[in-house]
Order: structure tokens, then sequence, then C-alpha cells
């Protein structure tokens, strides 16, 4: 799921770099520098992701992972996700240049919600935790996917049109990930729960 | 010389001669056509046109299947390979490397 270039008309382009901009140095204002070797773990991460790819019918569709990211990264997971598409795109051309401010909006956003998402609603069990991260990773995708609708929408689309597609083309996006999220998240809570920053939580409080 | 004028014999002459050439004429090409080395030549002749039209079938089987495999490669060289993968995860960890550079030589300038 990228926007490519001369997809969307210039407005909607510069407008949505211009929103990333900010949203970048809003981003790196709440970084942590003891954080900084997690955000390139994260990042890389987030940079292969893309590369999965799940066949589908004549098509395939591949990992997108914003849930997950946001909900280990919090608020910088946004900065994160730049980096990364910024090099998705100039190394794998997925996605142009001229869209990277929309492709930024369209999966960063959804890992700032659902990194807030599952800071609130995480809980103290393993089980909780699991639960959440996985609904968190799925509703990534979702998210993603109407955002894409909706940048779709501004280039003369219709929205529900494209909303249609491309949210059934990303149900098996959403489940694959729902689970990966999961997972990861449990076994991350069990073996080094500080990446998830449930650590720091308690030194804060 | 008037036809009006025209003798019975010199008619009957002329109706002779245009009769041989009527009658040998057809019989000649026809002859031609029943000669044995023509038969050979034709029949050599539809050989080659059915072996060259196997032959440029057989070409454009083979071209085909080229062209499908250029497809293929330009398919292949558009997905990123290895390279790209760990020229972007370097890029990435490299950057943070620089990032936490700056910020302990900050906190190292502020601790002064």
């Amino acid at each position: 799921m990228h926007i490519a270039d001369g997809v969307l008309p210039t407005a909607v382009a510069a407008g949505s770099y211009i929103v990333t901009l900010a949203g970048l140095g809003l981003s790196l204002r709440t970084l942590d520098q003891r954080e900084l070797p997690k955000i390139a773990v994260v990042s890389s991460s987030f940079f292969v992701a893309s590369l999965i790819h799940l066949p589908l019918g004549p098509t395939s569709v591949h990992l997108l992972l914003p849930g997950l990211v946001g909900a280990l990264l919090g608020p910088t997971a946004f900065l994160s996700i730049v980096v990364g598409l910024f090099l998705q795109s100039l190394l794998f051309q997925f996605g142009g240049l001229t869209a990277l401010g929309a492709n930024s909006l369209m999966m960063g956003l959804p890992a700032l919600v659902c990194g807030f998402l599952y800071r609130r609603l995480r809980g103290t069990s393993k089980k909780s935790n699991a639960l959440v991260g996985s609904l968190v990773s799925g509703l990534g995708v979702l998210l993603a996917a109407l955002i894409l609708a909706f940048f779709l929408a501004t280039g003369g689309e219709s929205f529900m049109g494209v909303a249609k597609i491309a949210l059934v083309a990303h149900i098996p996006v959403m489940v694959v990930e729902a689970l990966v999220g999961g997972f990861v998240i449990s076994f991350l809570y069990q073996v080094k729960p500080e990446l998830l920053g449930v650590t720091l939580a308690r030194e804060n409080v | 010389m008037r036809w009006n004028k025209l003798s019975p014999i010199g008619a009957c002459w002329l109706l002779g001669i245009t009769l041989v050439l009527l009658l040998v004429l057809p019989l000649s090409a026809a002859a031609d056509e029943g000669q044995p080395d023509g038969v050979s030549q034709s029949s050599q002749c539809v050989a080659l046109v059915d072996e060259v039209r196997k032959e440029n079938k057989k070409l454009h089987r083979e071209l085909r299947q080229i062209k499908r495999e250029i497809a293929l490669l330009n398919q292949n060289l558009e997905e990123p390979g290895l390279r790209e993968i760990a020229a972007g995860i370097g890029y990435i960890l490299g950057l943070c490397g620089v990032a936490a550079l700056v910020a302990t030589r900050r906190q190292g300038a502020e601790e002064r």
C-alpha cells in the first residue's frame, strides 16, 4: 500500500508534506536519546517488513506494521516511519518521493493512534497485552487503508469505492498483522518488557 | 489484300493454320506441365515453403519464450534484492548512530 508519484494533486501532496514535517518535528521533540537503539531496530523492521509479500489471488499485499511500530515506539513512531518510508522509496521504488508526505501520513497517523491506544488499554497482564497488541496491529492496517482511500478520493476517485477495495484487499494483511503483533508483543512482554515502555512507565511513577 | 477478294484456297490455308495453332498451343502447354522435370521442381517448391513455415513457427515460439524471459527478468530487476535491504538497514542504523553521537555530545557539553 503505497501511493505512487503523480497520483495525488499537487496541493494535497504539498499539504501532506507540511503536515508530515510538523509531525516529524513533534516526534523529534519527544525523542529520548536512550531509545535510539530501539528506534533503529524498529525502523529497520518496518523498512524490511514491506518486502514480506502475501500472495492474494492475482496480486499480492505486503505487511505494513504501523500498529506494531506505534505500540513499540509511541509518539516517536512517526519519525521511524518517515525514515523507513524514505529509504523504501529510494531503494525499493515503493511510492514516489513526491508522495512521501502522503505515504508518511498514511502509515504514521495510524501508528500514533495505535501507540496511544495500546499504552492506554494494555493493562498489566501478559494476556491483555497480547490481546490489545494484536487488536491494535489490525487496527493500524484498517486506519491506513482508510487514509489511503481518503488520499485517493482527493485525486478524484470515489471514497467509498476505493475504501471498499483497499479494505477488502487488506483483510488478510489485517489478520496476519494481528497475529504477528500479538505474538511479538506477548513475547516482548515476557522477555524484555522495557522495550514496551513498561519499566519506563514504572520509573516515571 | 481485301477479304472479299480472298480466294477459296487462301481461305482454306488461313483456316488450316488457325486450327493448327489452336490445337498445337494448348497441347504444347500441356506437354510442358507434363514433363517430369517440372513436377519435381514444383514439389520441391512446396516442400521448401513447408520447411520455411515450420522454421518460422519454431522461431516464433522461441522468440515468444525469450520475450517472456525478458519480462520476467525485468520484473526481477525491479524487485529489491539483498543489497538494497542491507543498504536500507545500514542507513537506518547509521542515522541512529549519528543521532546518538550528537545527543551524547550535547549532553557532554551541558555537563561541562
